[in-house]
């Protein structure tokens, strides 16, 4: 799952101090699971924004609406019937859903409301941590099922850098060194020799290294 | 039916004496179970001692508002008819078929078309009694606003104009010409709760409580703590007015035997009853407040209470001195009181000053109570409590006489609960089983219109509630303006909206008018909610179509200085009513058809005895034992204190649990698996020699699995063969008695493993086991020298007796620290024994030939943490079943359906776990009565369009309730919701809703009263 965080009050009421009615979005995929942008989050932002306004001398109007997902067109087309009463939009969805509006509608003044942050695993109850950079090359059958990209600090390819002590990262006693985890992991799978291959250089044009990607399915596109 | 006198015919009925706390519970366990009751009380309103106090241990909980909801509860049984003022004045016949004459004093007003509007009071204050107990606070209040019945009463004798006095009642609801009424009852069985009076200790002048206003008894402390007391809740001294800077408690005032007067028992409660009123003063005034307790011994013994104890030394600093002062004295010129006193090491006599003392005064039983006992011919032991079954601390002498609560003994409110329900279920057991079921009597039971389709039509009603509202506010401008607040079809005043003549109205005008919603703007909707609900259902509407707006409480009584606020206030909590009640929408109440079968876990002698009542009232039960033989630890008792024969006793349930038809033994048995709710449940389990598993369909699940010795490596235990536990002692003195002739000379150390840091509570059975052992061993070898090394000696109720035989008896009783601890060394077969006496201020060392260890009891951790996991119930820190409420609800557990008794609750005595195996025996009942459950229409309910499958509700669910389903949304069985909320607070998508309160309506209410802001 993409997960986000709410920007600042601060931030937000910067945004939209010019304007009267704003249009404030929430999405139900992601960023409601991360209890970011959900109809919850839009409803006490909506009151938050309003309240400060207030206090401030400023009546502004704002509508509330939760898309199921903002990253598809044909759910932001429903915002149609509505977004002429709105002079800006706000999206509490993640980058994909705010730009996905800023395309639908051109000439509406479209901000984000979160900060998308990265792509995690909640570990419990109000805790997310990250997993996936998306480098389009996958290699975790390689490593024992543990992202060296995601969760190493040097997207260290081949062991662990001497930064590694008792199993943790130099940078935080909190983070665990990816590469130890990964030997763990291999040895209680009996698959140690693995770890003695060594691995050439990423290419990382799958990355993002050659720009913005793309996937196009010949079956389904048309 | 107040004024008239007609004669009971049938002797199927349990008569209740005395309307308390326990009396109630009696009366509403037997009700609940479709039994007929009559419960009567000489008091205008029942309630008894409880109603007096400021808040109760352990908890430290207003207790006002956990009772009241259950007196009111008691007035809308129809089980039960409800005699107040009435005290009874004859019994004749035996079990099954009792006759008793009733005489009810009275009331002079009709409890039928009383509203307690307190005209006549505010009118005629000199001749309306209000029942204000301790409380001298101005006449214009009944003793607490939940008083049942909810009426007054009139002193007639005070009266000079009798006729304006009727006139001026509302509701016409004074009878000058009441008159004393007699009648006869006819029934089965009878249960006294007669409950106790306290010590009144003005005889003893060396405290000077007849002398010093400042010196009070702990009752009348409560009353001062009270928010509804003399002062307001203010902490003020009586004799000034000022705070006080300091205050003493003096322990055992008129028991334990040393005062004129006193009774020779220890009063059980006292000691907790002391720690909560220093706890509770410490916790107002912080550092401003210096509070000591003089003591014997701490006897906090019951489940927790010992926590209690340490948290009252620790954490809040209440100094401890064990001491009984010399005498207290006021010196000349001083405001301050003197008390002069000793402490235990030291012969010095001490003088130090006080603002207050508080005189724990103990319980005794009224003259009044002891001569109905030789009314009705039951035996009171030698101070004047009832002679009661060794096995069954409910049955008295007189077969079909049941005793509970402080009548039977000297005892706490959860204790008195647990009694009461025991009582219950054996009066239940008198009565002739009836195979017809009455046909259910309720009112029409109209068919419910279906309002979906319709615009909202509000119909709002406003009370004047005699001078309550009408005396500040203008009702009518009130009613004007609802006219015109959004969707009211129709406004009314209607005077007393909870008289018989109004409800009838407001029921016409629904009907006439075609309403939808219903709005009353009155009183409280925690008293009268369910009353309108009633009305607007025989009107054809659903029950949660109404709102109230409680502008009585909220508005005119608060503010009744301030009209035109007032008006103002008024005004804006019907709009909020208004808003709210056109989002209503009509509610089904979950209902569940019960299983009647019954699992019992654990089959000592608690889960024998409930399987056994419950067997004898027809139903099945299912008895699971974990060993392969009935008994537990009873099997290794052979006498109790009070000479009763244990085996005897197992022996005999045992045969008649294992001759029963209804009785299913499932031995060796081990519970694996649980589904199901409360009145359908199904456990699995395998059992028998191969572990077969099978599974059982129940309804409801008692949990007695009891609790295990305990056996710490401490004091050469296990190391030396003189060393014994006392369960060991007991048996070895029965078996070879001529080995203890030859003992010279006997240790006992108590607290052996409890009252430690690792296992903090107090075992409870250990002191009147050291005693019993003592007494047992001096009765075969009376030269023997036995020393029992205590810490507090905990011989509570009447077990003080046997402690004062034993120290008669020579046995010597010295008292260690627990930082001090006797130290203990092999000399060959014998052991060494070495303490400190305080006495003789040194080290004291001798041999002895036997040395017993009062190890108490733990929980079976590794089983019942086992079983917890699988039913899903909590338990203690200390690994014991956790019931619901410590208080009120001693053996009914959070999950419905769930009951514990005996050992697995908490470590206790024999016939204490028989009284609580027959009180979940009738708890059982009070569920098992009814063909199906109401779980009340509060539950989440998902939308499953808008769920995310996020998971947030399935993590937050305290009872594991929600689950994502295949269709992929979360869904939440509303039959086992709770409906506390807790999902529909985190739900981050909005899918979830609770019903009766879904965010539209509480919405509803804010925009009405917020609108100006919002603009």
């Amino acid at each position: 799952m993409i997960t986000a965080e709410r920007k600042p009050l601060e931030e937000l009421i910067e945004y939209i101090k010019p304007f009267k009615r704003i249009l404030l979005l929430g999405c139900n995929e992601c960023v409601t699971v991360c209890s970011a942008g959900g109809r919850k989050e839009v409803g006490l932002l909506a009151s938050g924004l309003q309240m400060a306004m207030l206090k401030s001398g400023n009546n502004i109007e704002i509508r509330q609406h939760t898309l199921e997902r903002q990253c598809d067109p044909e759910y932001v087309e429903e915002l149609v019937p509505m977004i002429n009463d709105a002079d800006a939009v706000m999206s509490m969805a993640c980058g994909c859903g705010v730009q996905e509006i800023a395309m639908r509608f051109k000439d509406k003044p479209v901000f984000p409301a979160v900060n998308t942050t990265f792509m995690g695993a909640s570990e419990r109850q109000g805790v997310w941590a990250e997993r996936c950079q998306g480098c389009g090359n996958c290699l975790l059958g390689e490593t024992g099922g543990i992202c060296p990209i995601a969760r190493c600090a040097k997207q260290l390819m081949n062991g662990p850098c001497g930064g590694s002590v008792t199993g943790k990262c130099e940078i935080s006693d909190d983070v665990d060194c990816a590469w130890q985890l990964i030997w763990d992991r291999l040895k209680s799978l009996g698959l140690e020799e693995r770890y003695m291959e060594i691995t050439p250089a990423k290419d990382w044009r799958s990355g993002g290294g050659s720009g913005p990607r793309k996937i196009i399915r010949e079956d389904l596109a048309e | 039916m107040q004024n008239s006198n007609k004669l009971q015919t049938q002797n199927n009925k349990v008569l209740v004496i005395g309307g308390g706390l326990g009396g109630i519970r009696t009366a509403l366990d037997l009700a609940e179970a479709e039994k007929d009751v009559v419960l009567v009380d000489k008091d205008y309103t029942i309630g008894g001692l409880m109603t007096q106090l400021d808040r109760t241990f352990p908890t430290n909980n207003c207790d006002l508002c956990t009772l009241a909801p259950h007196l009111s509860e008691s007035n809308r049984q129809e089980h039960i008819e409800l005699l107040t003022m009435t005290s009874v004045v004859g019994v004749t016949g035996e079990k099954g078929n009792f006759t008793a004459t009733l005489d009810t004093q009275p009331r002079f007003i009709n409890l039928e078309k009383c509203t307690g509007c307190g005209d006549c009071l505010k009118h005629f204050p000199e001749c309306v009694r209000f029942n204000p107990g301790l409380d001298h606070r101005a006449p214009t209040c009944m003793r607490y606003p939940q008083a049942t019945p909810q009426a007054f009463s009139i002193d007639l004798d005070k009266c000079e104009d009798v006729e304006a006095l009727v006139k001026i009642c509302p509701a016409e609801a004074i009878n000058a010409d009441d008159m004393v009424i007699r009648r006869e009852v006819r029934c089965s069985s009878i249960v006294l709760s007669t409950g106790a009076s306290l010590f009144d200790p003005s005889e003893l002048d060396y405290l000077g409580y007849a002398k010093f206003p400042d010196v009070v008894t702990s009752l009348e402390y409560e009353r001062i703590l009270s928010a509804s007391g003399p002062t307001g809740g203010k902490l003020v001294r009586p004799s000034n007015d000022k705070q006080p800077k300091k205050i003493a408690w003096i322990q055992c005032i008129g028991s334990r035997g040393l005062q004129k007067g006193a009774g020779s028992y220890c009063s059980n409660a006292c000691c907790m009853f002391a720690l909560k009123e220093a706890i509770v003063t410490k916790e107002r005034f912080q550092e401003d407040i210096e509070t000591t307790i003089f003591y014997m011994d701490m006897r906090t013994f019951g489940k927790d209470y010992e926590l209690y104890f340490e948290r009252a030394k620790n954490e809040y600093g209440v100094r401890f001195l064990r001491s009984r002062p010399h005498s207290i004295l006021q010196l000349e010129g001083s405001d301050k009181l003197n008390m002069i006193y000793t402490v235990d090491d030291s012969t010095k006599q001490l003088n130090e000053d006080f603002d207050m003392i508080v005189l724990s005064t103990g319980f005794k039983t009224s003259e009044e109570s002891r001569k109905l006992a030789a009314d009705i011919g039951i035996e009171l032991n030698s101070d004047f409590f009832p002679v009661t079954d060794g096995f069954n601390s409910v049955a008295t002498t007189k077969p079909g006489v049941y005793v509970a609560g402080t009548f039977q003994s000297p005892k706490d409110i959860p204790e008195t609960m647990v009694q009461a329900s025991a009582a219950a279920c054996m009066a239940a057991t008198d009565l002739p089983v009836l195979d017809v079921k009455v046909e259910d009597t309720e009112e029409e039971q109209a068919t419910e219109r279906d309002v979906s389709g319709e615009e909202p039509k509000v119909g709002v009603f406003i009370c004047d509630c005699g001078d309550n509202i009408g005396g500040v506010i203008d009702v009518e401008a009130l009613v004007e303006e609802a006219k015109n607040l959004p969707f009211v079809t129709v406004s009314k005043a209607e005077g007393h909206g909870c008289s018989r003549i109004s409800m009838d109205n407001i029921r016409k005008t629904i009907e006439e008018e075609g309403l939808n919603r219903v709005v009353i703007g009155g009183c409280s909707p925690r008293t009268h909610q369910a009353k309108f609900q009633d009305l607007i259902q025989t009107a054809g509407l659903n029950k949660y179509l109404l709102e109230i707006a409680n502008i009585r409480d909220q508005a005119t009584w608060v503010h009744s200085g301030k009209p035109e606020e007032t008006s103002k206030k008024a005004l804006e909590l019907l709009k909020m009513a208004v808003g709210a009640v056109v989002k209503a929408q009509p509610l089904t109440d979950q209902t569940l058809p019960i299983n009647k079968n019954i699992l019992v876990v654990g089959g000592g002698v608690t889960g024998m005895t409930s399987a056994l009542r419950l067997a004898e009232q027809g139903f099945q039960v299912y008895l699971a034992e974990k060993s392969d033989k009935l008994g537990g630890v009873a099997r290794d008792i052979i006498k109790t204190l009070e000479g009763n024969d244990v085996q005897e006793y197992l022996t005999d349930i045992i045969a008649k649990v294992q001759g029963h038809k209804n009785i299913q033994i499932i031995t060796r048995a081990m519970i694996v698996d649980h589904s199901g709710m409360p009145g359908m449940f199904k456990t699995g389990m395998q059992s028998g020699p191969q572990m077969f598993y099978r599974q059982i369909e129940h309804g409801v699940t008692i949990i007695a699995t009891g609790a295990q010795p305990n056996r710490p490596p401490l004091y050469l235990l296990d190391q030396c063969a003189s060393v014994r536990t006392q369960l060991e002692t007991q048996q070895f003195i029965f078996t070879n008695p001529e080995v203890v002739k030859t003992w010279e000379n006997v240790a006992m150390i108590q607290c052996v493993g409890s009252r430690i840091p690792e296992n903090p509570n107090c075992s409870r059975i250990c002191c009147q086991n050291a005693i019993k052992n003592a007494l047992a061993i001096l009765e075969i070898n009376p030269d023997a020298r036995i020393f029992v090394l205590y810490r507090d000696m905990r011989t509570y109720g009447f077990q003080e007796q046997y402690y004062q035989k034993a120290r008669e008896k020579g046995v010597i009783f010295v008292r260690y620290k627990a930082d001090d601890p006797p130290v203990v060394e092999m000399a060959g077969d014998q052991v060494d024994v070495t303490f400190y006496d305080p006495i003789l201020s040194q080290k004291v060392s001798f041999t002895v030939d036997n040395l017993s260890l009062s190890t108490g009891m733990i929980a079976d951790n590794d089983s019942t943490e086992e079983l917890a996991m699988i039913f899903k119930l909590p338990r203690t820190g200390d690994g014991f079943f956790l019931e619901d409420h410590v208080k009120l609800r001693p053996v009914d557990m959070s999950v419905p359906g769930f009951f514990v008794a005996g050992t697995a609750h908490s470590p206790k005595l024999l016939n204490e776990s028989i009284a609580q195996a027959n009180a979940v025996a009738a708890r059982a009942q009070t569920m098992l009565a009814r063909d199906v459950i109401n779980l009340g229409a509060a539950s989440a309910r998902v939308d499953g369009k808008l769920c995310a499958a996020c998971l947030i509700c399935v993590r937050a669910c305290p009872f594991d309730i929600p689950f994502i389903n295949a269709d992929g949304y979360s869904e939440i069985d509303p039959a086992k919701c709770h409906g506390c909320g807790m999902c529909v607070s985190e739900c981050p998508a909005k899918a979830i809703q609770l019903m009766q309160f879904e965010d539209d309506r509480i919405l509803a209410k804010v925009e009405q009263l917020l609108e100006r802001i919002s603009a």
